[in-house]
């Protein structure tokens, strides 16, 4: 028993656990809430789509596709003056949020975007030509119906949210990724680095089967 | 009904899929547009409830010029017009009987029990009541076509656009689908418009067509007279796919003669009358036996030699429409 887990202290790992989740909860919870519009507007202002406008969907593309080209780790060092603007610290969980949602947010919309024009161009048009607004199209027909992909995108969204936190440690977010920095690697503490990376599967692991699930449910088969 | 007027449509800088078509669908009617696919048909059809808008010319719904509507006046319109599609078009997310309800939902003009008895009528006519909380997965092509027409109809609407409808059908189904479009036509009244590219779908229910290639009709008429006796070689070449047909090789001495009869002449004995006591060698050599949305028709490619071959010519010419083929 000398070798294995001495150097483990269980209440940091704790701590370390809840940060993450933490960190995850709220900057998933913020992606989708701004991934989900983003996402919308890009598709529908696609090419022949309901709000076509090639302006405004280049602009938009290209934000996305900046935000998107950006290495997470730059963006948590470029946006800090922004995030102490936002919430006061750069430092935390708090600190981390925005970082961690403006990196996952461009990339979740692309995902919707992608499951919006998985659906069948005829449904569009059937309930367009049923004479719904282009609300009651985007509300009633569009998100319904590509709602397990939405949910397969968000989960696709949460396990890459979940390798970004523990870059933030990098700025002091703490949570399983900065212990794994801290102590597995840079005091080589092989143990506390196996804890962790075990814990982070864990969390990604548990992420995909309840977001499969969700699909599964949401499909009418 | 429906009027076009000249429209034109062009995407981008591609060649401009409908290049100024002008027809009238009259009310009541069953009008039927084919062509193969890239020639427009589609577009076509779109323009009418403006899912397209035209480039250019103008669109009459019962006189209404609808070309430039917008907002609830466009809505209305699209109310008063309902469509079905090939590939059905139905809410997967949603059970058979909120997909019908969608409509009268999306209006709001009907109270919740007046929509649950109208979807309830409406499953009833397509034949569809015991599958009103299915989903769309669960049901085979035809009946998800069965939905899709209910759904349409679930506004009332006066008239029906149907895009390629039975394309993604057997030939069975198609023809339970064709057998109930053309009985909420007679039921109903309702003027209906579709696309195909199917010469059978056509000749089956159809009252009238018009062929369009490349993005302008080409020829128009009765479905019978251009069934018979098409003009245009795109016409003829569909005609030809639909009934598998080759050109007869046979050989025969005497005149070659094109006989056609359409409506309760096609079911005479034509053949015995015209040649009844007279010297007459009459050799079939081709063909055609059937019947267009209300009327039989025969056309037979003879040729005919012998002594009396004039009278027996004169008495066929007297009872049907003739036709002489160089030999």
């Amino acid at each position: 028993m000398s070798g294995w887990f001495v150097n483990i202290d269980w209440r940091d790992l704790g701590q370390a656990t809840l940060d993450t989740l933490a960190m995850l909860g709220g900057s998933l919870l913020l992606t989708l809430l701004l991934g989900l519009p983003l996402g919308v507007l890009l598709f529908l202002t696609g090419r022949r789509q309901l709000l076509a406008n090639r302006a405004a969907n280049a602009l938009l593309a290209a934000i996305v596709n900046l935000l998107r080209s950006v290495p997470f780790v730059i963006l948590l060092i470029v946006m800090i003056p922004l995030t102490v603007l936002l919430v006061g610290t750069s430092l935390g969980v708090a600190g981390a949020i925005p970082p961690l949602v403006v990196g996952a947010a461009p990339f979740f919309a692309r995902l919707v975007e992608t499951a919006l024009r998985e659906v069948d161009r005829n449904t569009v048009e059937a309930v367009q030509a049923m004479g719904a607004t282009t609300r009651q199209i985007v509300f009633r027909a569009l998100l319904p119906e590509a709602t397990p992909g939405i949910i397969a995108a968000a989960t696709v969204t949460a396990a890459a949210l979940v390798s970004f936190t523990a870059m933030a440690g990098v700025v002091g977010a703490g949570g399983l990724g900065d212990l794994a920095i801290r102590f597995g690697y840079q005091r080589f503490q092989t143990d506390v680095m196996v804890v962790t990376v075990a814990a982070l599967l864990l969390l990604v692991q548990l992420l995909q089967t309840a977001g499969d699930r969700l699909v599964l449910h949401f499909t009418r088969r | 009904m429906i009027e076009l007027q000249d429209v034109h449509k062009r995407f981008g800088g591609e060649a401009a899929a409908v290049a100024g078509v002008s027809l009238t669908v009259a009310r009541g009617e069953i009008f039927g547009v084919i062509g193969r696919s890239g020639a427009g048909k589609s577009t076509l059809i779109r323009l009418v409830n403006l899912l397209e808008r035209p480039s250019a010319g103008r669109v009459l719904i019962d006189g209404q010029d609808v070309t430039a509507l917008e907002g609830e006046g466009l809505r209305a319109l699209r109310r008063r017009i309902g469509m079905i599609f090939q590939q059905f078009g139905l809410l997967g997310s949603r059970s058979v009987a909120e997909n019908v309800a969608l409509p009268m939902k999306l209006a709001g003009d009907r109270s919740g029990a007046e929509i649950k008895a109208r979807v309830a009528a409406l499953l009833e006519r397509v034949g569809l009541a015991d599958h009103a909380r299915k989903y769309p997965a669960q049901l085979s092509g035809g009946q998800k076509q069965r939905v899709g027409i209910a759904r349409a109809l679930a506004t009332d609407p006066a008239i029906l656009l149907c895009d390629e409808a039975t394309s993604a059908l057997d030939p069975e189904t198609t023809r339970s689908i064709l057998a109930l479009l053309d009985g909420l036509n007679r039921e109903l009244g309702l003027t209906i418009l579709l696309i195909t590219h199917e010469m059978d779908v056509v000749r089956d229910i159809c009252d009238r067509v018009a062929v369009l290639d490349r993005g302008r009709v080409v020829e128009i008429g009765a479905v019978a007279d251009l069934f018979l006796k098409p003009s245009h070689p795109v016409t003829r070449a569909l005609i030809a796919e639909a009934e598998h047909r080759e050109t007869p090789v046979r050989q025969a001495g005497g005149r070659r003669v094109r006989v056609t009869l359409t409506g309760a002449a096609a079911e005479t004995p034509f053949l015995t009358e015209a040649t009844r006591g007279l010297e007459v060698d009459l050799t079939i050599l081709d063909g055609r036996i059937g019947r267009t949305r209300d009327r039989p028709y025969s056309q037979l490619l003879l040729a005919v030699g012998g002594r009396d071959a004039e009278q027996a010519l004169a008495r066929l010419a007297a009872c049907a429409e003739l036709e002489e083929l160089a030999a």
